[in-house]
């Protein structure tokens, strides 16, 4: 019986890194609008809101482009 | 068309509708528990999700037992066993509240149903470890591996985060997620019995050979697999969202994003994964990426069982009402009248302790198993 460890490997390492990359820039993101503590009963701020809202927005847009290459991939095949 | 090409078509919409239904979880389960999607929106923007992905590829799978079985073998009446096989199965598993692959039901049912009809020489055995038992252990190690690590990595990161934030912010991220597993599925599987009914018709001559399916094959395919889906798999549901873990939103988010994944690079790298136990995989490692003693490992070993006994159980279901149904159509008939009974009774059985959108989510927590040391 054949099996084809390498496609499977490459699987593996290729969903491996865009979920991880998605939920980091998801998390990061999250984290950033956290920090601008518009929230009274959060942490204090640490970042400025210009730079808090700047930072998720690069998160984010990185995080959807990941996902619209799946989208694309989708509607492709 | 002669009674059974029409049966067939019949029943493979009817497969068609318990896939969905059975698969609803598989992108719904966790966002309804963390309450990303009020439970009736999850599942209705599940059916819209999966009727526009069996619009959105074209290219239909020519095969229907991806090998498994000699095609030039299979007649209406083994698609017809195959199918009894597979719905009653995805039935029974739907009562127990277990996820299980329709693909290999399908497979199972088709096995069975050729093995009475042409023997044993028509089943490519070898095809059967590499199609379906390795994707069976591989997919549910994978995809969980992917799932710890991501929910791993939630956690970690947003520790320093505001915690009402945080769960806001995963929460609508979730609805992203479930909708991507939510289409790829629906181009995945309402092809499938699309490639069902386009090739039992051209075994009748009603198609020329090499033919895509007909317009009205895709719509009722993309509309029965819809429907089944936007009823919800309440059953299964429950499971997967409430009886593994206590899957909150950061959790949920990373199990869905690691599905969504693993299905699209599989399917397009060539390493067919299976979606069912890929969805179940991604949850497991979720659970255990925020508490390992948190996880229902009990759980786990019903669904492994399940998953293991789908091809057999399916394909004696398969072999049987493919012997009936090939004596005539006074067979077939009772075949289906057979069938229409037990998939009523089944329906009976679950209105005793009816599963629905008002009581999914109403599980006591699992209590953690209590570690000593």
């Amino acid at each position: 019986m054949h099996i084809a460890w390498g496609s499977l490997g490459i699987v593996f390492v290729v969903s491996f890194g865009a979920a991880v990359a998605v939920v980091v820039l998801v998390a990061f993101a999250l984290v950033a609008l956290s920090a601008r503590a518009t929230n009274p009963d959060g942490p204090p701020a640490t970042m400025g809101a210009g730079a808090g809202t700047a930072l998720a927005g690069v998160c984010l847009t990185a995080a959807a482009a990941i996902v619209l290459y799946g989208l694309y991939i989708i509607v492709a095949a | 068309m002669s009674l059974i090409v029409i049966v067939v078509v019949v029943t493979a919409l009817l497969f068609d509708f318990t896939n969905g239904f059975h698969d609803t979880a598989n992108a719904m389960a966790t966002s309804i528990a963390t309450g990303a999607l009020r439970p009736k929106v999850a599942v209705v923007l599940a059916g819209v999700l999966n009727l526009v992905g069996a619009f959105l590829s074209v290219a239909v799978a020519k095969t229907i037992s991806s090998g498994l079985v000699d095609e030039t073998k299979i007649t209406p009446v083994v698609i017809f066993g195959g199918l009894v096989g597979a719905i009653l199965w995805n039935l029974a598993t739907w009562l127990l509240g277990l996820p299980s692959s329709s693909s290999h039901a399908l497979f199972g049912g088709l096995i069975g149903a050729t093995l009475v009809t042409a023997g044993t020489g028509a089943i490519k055995f070898a095809n059967v470890v590499s199609k379906v038992l390795l994707p069976l252990v591989l997919s549910p190690i994978v995809a969980g591996i992917i799932g710890l690590a991501a929910t791993y990595f939630a956690y970690r990161i947003t520790t320093r985060g505001d915690d009402a934030t945080v769960q806001r912010g995963f929460r609508l991220s979730q609805i992203v997620s479930a909708s991507m597993v939510a289409l790829a599925h629906g181009t995945n599987d309402a092809q499938k019995t699309m490639g069902v009914i386009t090739l039992t018709l051209i075994t009748v001559g009603a198609l020329p050979a090499s033919a895509g399916p007909p317009f009205w094959v895709i719509l009722s395919c993309g509309l029965a697999i819809a429907l089944g889906t936007s009823l919800g798999g309440w059953r299964i549901i429950q499971t997967l969202g409430k009886r593994i873990s206590e899957i909150q939103s950061p959790q949920g988010f990373a199990a869905e994003t690691s599905s969504a994944a693993v299905i699209l690079t599989s399917a397009h790298l060539g390493f067919a994964l299976s979606t069912t136990q890929v969805c179940t995989g991604s949850i497991f490692g979720a659970g255990a990426g925020r508490r390992l003693a948190g996880v229902q490992w009990g759980i786990a070993g019903r669904m492994a069982l399940a998953w293991l006994l789908t091809l057999p159980a399916a394909a004696l279901v398969g072999a049987l009402a493919a012997r009936v149904s090939a004596s005539g159509t006074v067979g077939t008939v009772v075949v289906a009248v057979v069938g229409l009974a037990i998939a009523g009774a089944i329906f009976a059985l679950s209105r005793r302790e009816p599963v629905n959108a008002q009581n999914v989510n109403d599980v006591p927590a699992p209590q953690p198993v209590a570690l000593s040391a």
